[in-house]
């Protein structure tokens, strides 16, 4: 493990090294300074080597002495902005809360009503929460009182849920399925609500 | 030709994630068949509200080729037995709500909005529901609010207002016919 891993560093230095060596050799040439320790790459291709020599040629007229281009492109890919100095907490606050979520809890709310049957507050649009409470409560009543038909074999006619207080209305019902609700009707649940009070 | 007798959208609504994550069309047609199934059974639904109104259009439509084709009609019975998963539902279809609604010139179902669970997750809940159901109902009753003791002394006001203002002109000219006229009746 540890040979392979001295290995593989002794190659990267290796590498590093060539790089800044290159680098130098770069620089040199377009600073136009005398190149001094530049191995000679001689390879016995002169077309090759002439060809080499034009291209550092042009390089060097085009970037006259400027070094920071070669060490752009190598390192310029990987270093990026970063903020230079820390947001203050108001700063922070101010940000956290721009949210929409925070906007429309903290509006205030200006189509508040009182239902008028027992007077909780809800939004005008919506049904009042506690009447209805009761209204889920006294459904699952009835349906509890009808049994396992309700669920799984629905009568094949109109339902009619009978209280005890309504005793007298059995015979209009006739033809119709009737349940029995062994308890008396509530006061909020009224028998005609069609018809408008008075007060 | 639109059939529907409540304001309908252009374009359907997606339902993303009505069947966890990754669901597409098929999952919204499973979720909208379930819910109109729920919706004939128990005739009243609580739902997202874009749930409810996009059953709203499903339900409404079968009920309304049920009335115009009756029973005897192949499409329309494969059509009830898409959209009804319990069998038994599509008797009470033909039986129940078809007479119940022959003679209708509205829309057959309701929407009310639930209120908002504050501190919650901000969903916008509803209630569907088929008119002519047998549950109490869930909008309070109406009443005449003519006779409430603030409203009738705000009328009462508002008379001797108006009475003044008719006698204050005669009263600077110095006749007092109208005065008399009024304590006379």
């Amino acid at each position: 493990m540890a040979v392979t891993l001295i290995g593989r560093l002794g190659n990267l230095l290796h590498k590093l090294e060539t790089l800044v060596h290159r680098i130098r050799v770069q620089d040199s040439l377009n600073r136009g300074l005398p190149t001094l320790g530049v191995p000679n790459f001689d390879l016995g291709l002169d077309g090759v080597n002439s060809d080499l020599e034009s291209r550092l040629k042009q390089q060097k007229n085009s970037e006259s002495g400027s070094s920071r281009s070669v060490i752009d492109s190598i390192f310029g890919s990987i270093l990026w902005g970063v903020p230079k100095s820390r947001r203050t907490l108001e700063k922070r606050l101010t940000r956290k809360f721009q949210g929409k979520e925070f906007k429309e809890v903290t509006a205030i709310k200006k189509n508040i009503v009182a239902c008028l049957e027992c007077g909780t507050y809800h939004e005008m649009h919506t049904i009042c929460p506690k009447c209805y409470g009761k209204v889920r409560e006294e459904t699952a009543a009835m349906k509890a009182a009808m049994g396992e038909d309700f669920q799984y074999n629905h009568p094949r006619s109109e339902v009619v849920y009978l209280y005890e207080d309504d005793q007298e209305d059995r015979a209009k019902y006739k033809g119709k399925y009737i349940v029995e609700m062994k308890k008396p009707r509530p006061l909020w649940f009224a028998k005609n609500l069609l018809t408008k009070g008075h007060g | 030709m639109n059939m529907f007798r409540f304001p309908v959208r252009n374009t359907p609504r997606k339902l993303k994630k009505s069947f966890g994550v990754g669901s597409g069309p098929a999952e919204r047609i499973k979720k909208l068949q379930m819910l109109v199934t729920a919706l004939i059974r128990n005739e009243r639904l609580e739902a997202k509200e874009s749930y409810c109104l996009e059953t709203r259009g499903y339900a409404e439509q079968l009920i309304q080729i049920a009335i115009r084709n009756g029973d005897r009609h192949a499409e329309t019975m494969e059509k009830a037995d898409y959209w009804l998963l319990e069998k038994d539902l599509v008797h009470k279809l033909f039986k129940v709500l078809v007479p119940r609604y022959q003679n209708y010139t509205t829309a057959f179902t309701d929407y009310h909005f639930l209120p908002k669970k504050v501190p919650g997750s901000g969903v916008q809940m509803g209630i569907l529901e088929l008119k002519g159901n047998p549950w109490p109902p869930v909008v309070p009753r109406q009443r005449n609010q003519k006779y409430l003791l603030t409203n009738v002394l705000i009328s009462t006001a508002k008379e001797e207002y108006r009475m003044e203002k008719k006698i204050s002109p005669d009263l600077k000219n110095g006749t007092h016919d109208k005065l008399n006229q009024l304590d006379n009746t």
